[in-house]
């Protein structure tokens, strides 16, 4: 189809999600030189912002339904809640029971239905929230612990069943906030033969679920919770060595990201997990620098016969070796002349530094010292990249990385309250600053790129 | 997708439905066992609307068994005392053969190596909380009591749980210096 031809339709109707998405693409596309500025304004112009618009009348009395429903909503419940001590246990387990069933039938009832598909979306998240406190008052009103249970596991399986139901990626993440918590017991609680199944079972159901709705948030906690799990159990019978087990999943994160590419979920999955592989191949290197430098353990090396910097050393050759070979030439050559890259380069060349150089130095202020540049030069490399490329995940990741940096360091070295109060200040000022700035930028480029043209 | 939905709701159900109908299972088919309490720590007593229960037979020390790692499940033989009360023998990592006058507790090892069995909170309505507060601490006592102490202790604060034929526990209610406590 030749879109700068004559004889175009009508502009159509979609939604301002979709809308916002198209820009972001054809502005990708008027980079890359797949069309021109001309073509891209037509394209844009095709499409407008639909939905019926409301009167000020219509408007008004659904605000005042919704004020209504909400007032009437809060007394039922502080009604209750005044009562709640006096039901007994079966009255509780009715009235909550029934309460449910009745907010998971509107909900699915206006979800399926062609209008108010965002209240029954609203509605079945409540629902799911409510049956979190069911499982709580069942448990509470037959006196059964927590502890090493399974309750939030129960809750996230529960949750996750109606994700899959109903597509939601809401209600899906929901589940994920249960799943963690159940894991984290399991770290706590250790028990049954193999409490790392607690990281391994949500990591699969989200990865599947994730790259099946292209989310890359989803696929993030996935991974995550998939290198919590191998790391945890690298970690279990060598406690100390955690930075290089780190470290060893931070490499499997890479290779992983590198042959995902070649996939058709590399799209959703790569990006994360390159991130997640990134940082925390930067945190293990920073820490595994300070037990060097502040509590001289040999860096990365054989320690009690631990296999984790051998697979350290194995991964980062198969990443490097996966890199050449799956990533093209073309895309090889332009990450090659990213300064970003070599900022990180630098900076990882920092941290080794201050490790080799604990044998010669004993001022172990400088070495913390350069250590801090190294871990700021990561930091400073992903702003850079925002910068270069235009992303502002880049860019919010980086910054708050380097905030996150300074104010850290800060609790951990005795310093007074002042300090750590005009650290707090500047730190909110720059972000504040340097945020500005960049939407700026960023509004500026967009409006040079892809002049906008009314229809 | 309704069907889905449909089919997801009654997972849920099914769910909470279970909790309680295990719960009642024990209770209705278990044996009534009477367990002594021991102090704990007053500052980690009342959580809210519950209270932190501690057995005797949770600890592990007593045993001569040893070896038991965090997180391993183990099985804690009692035998009924001429008080009532049942004392804890012995703990085993598998079902132990039982005689007429015994029952089993099954549990695992925790943080702190003591055997927690799944009865360890007992919850309450908000207007008996500081009842239940004076009481508790009139009948505990404290860990730094003496023996003779906590013997005088022990007819003053008990747990009413039922077991089943698996080892399995539901609290039913606590008895603090001649009161039942139900909920």
């Amino acid at each position: 189809m030749n879109i700068g031809s004559g004889g175009i339709d009508p502009p159509r109707e979609a939604s301002p999600k979709f809308i916002e998405s198209l820009n972001r693409e054809v502005k990708d596309w008027v980079r890359q030189g797949f069309i021109d500025a001309d073509q891209a304004s037509r394209i844009k112009a095709y499409y407008r912002s639909g939905g019926p618009q409301l009167s000020p009348s219509a408007m008004a009395m659904r605000l005042i339904m919704v004020l209504g429903g909400l007032m009437i909503g809060i007394g039922v419940i502080s009604f209750v809640a005044y009562n709640w001590q006096y039901f007994t246990f079966a009255t509780k387990a009715i009235l909550l029971n029934l309460t449910i069933l009745a907010v998971y039938a509107v909900g699915i009832h206006l979800f399926l239905g062609q209008r108010y598909q965002q209240l029954g979306h609203a509605l079945i998240f409540v629902g799911c929230i409510l049956f979190g406190a069911d499982l709580g008052l069942m448990s509470q009103g037959t006196n059964t612990g927590t502890g090493a249970s399974h309750g939030y596991g129960v809750w996230a399986a529960g949750v996750f069943a109606v994700a899959l139901a109903t597509q939601s990626l809401p209600i899906a993440a929901l589940s994920s906030f249960a799943a963690t918590v159940w894991a984290f017991q399991g770290v706590q609680e250790p028990a049954g033969t193999l409490p790392e199944l607690r990281f391994l079972l949500p990591a699969l159901a989200f990865l599947a679920f994730g790259a099946a709705h292209r989310s890359k948030p989803l696929a993030a906690f996935a991974a995550v919770s998939f290198g919590g799990g191998l790391g945890w159990h690298l970690v279990r019978p060598f406690p100390d060595h955690w930075p290089l087990a780190v470290i060893s999943v931070a490499f499997l994160y890479l290779v992983v990201a590198f042959a995902s590419l070649r996939t058709r979920f590399g799209a959703t999955v790569a990006e994360p997990l390159a991130g997640i592989g990134a940082t925390a191949l930067v945190v293990g290197s920073y820490v595994s620098t300070f037990h060097t430098v502040w509590e001289g353990k040999p860096p990365l090396a054989v320690q009690n016969d631990s296999p984790s910097p051998y697979v350290a050393y194995l991964l980062l050759v198969v990443a490097a070796l996966a890199a050449l070979l799956m990533a093209d030439r073309r895309r090889l050559l332009e990450w090659l002349r990213t300064p970003a890259l070599w900022i990180v380069v630098a900076g990882a060349g920092i941290l080794k530094l201050a490790t080799l150089l604990h044998s010669f130095v004993a001022d172990t202020v400088l070495l913390t010292t350069l250590a801090n540049l190294g871990a700021i030069a990561f930091g400073a490399a992903l702003v850079v990249d925002s910068i270069q490329r235009e992303r502002r995940e880049s860019f919010w990741a980086g910054s708050l990385f380097l905030g996150g940096l300074v104010l850290a360091r800060l609790f951990e070295y005795e310093s007074g309250l002042h300090i750590k109060a005009l650290a707090f200040i500047a730190c909110g000022v720059a972000l504040l600053v340097a945020g500005t700035l960049f939407e700026r930028s960023l509004n500026k480029k967009e409006d040079h790129h892809v002049p906008s043209v009314h229809a | 997708m309704l069907s889905a939905f449909v089919a997801a709701v009654a997972f849920q159900a099914a769910i909470v439905a279970y909790i309680p109908l295990q719960a009642s299972r024990i209770r209705t088919t278990g044996e009534e066992v009477l367990l002594p309490l021991m102090p704990n720590d007053p500052y980690d007593l009342l959580a809210g609307y519950s209270m932190t229960l501690r057995y005797e037979a949770s600890d592990l020390d007593r045993f001569r068994q040893t070896g038991f790692r965090r997180g391993d499940e183990l099985f804690v033989r009692l035998r009924k005392a001429p008080d009532g009360l049942y004392d804890a023998v012995s703990a085993s990592p598998a079902m132990p053969i039982l005689e007429s006058d015994e029952v089993v507790l099954k549990g695992r090892v925790d943080r702190f190596r003591n055997a927690e069995f799944g009865i360890e909170t007992f919850y309450f309505p908000e207007d008996v909380r500081e009842e239940i507060n004076d009481e508790a601490v009139r009948a505990l006592g404290s860990p730094t009591d003496t023996e003779a102490e906590r013997t005088r202790a022990r007819k003053q604060a008990y747990a009413e749980v039922r077991v089943d034929d698996r080892g399995r526990a539901s609290l039913t209610g606590i008895f603090l210096n001649g009161k039942a406590y139900r909920y």
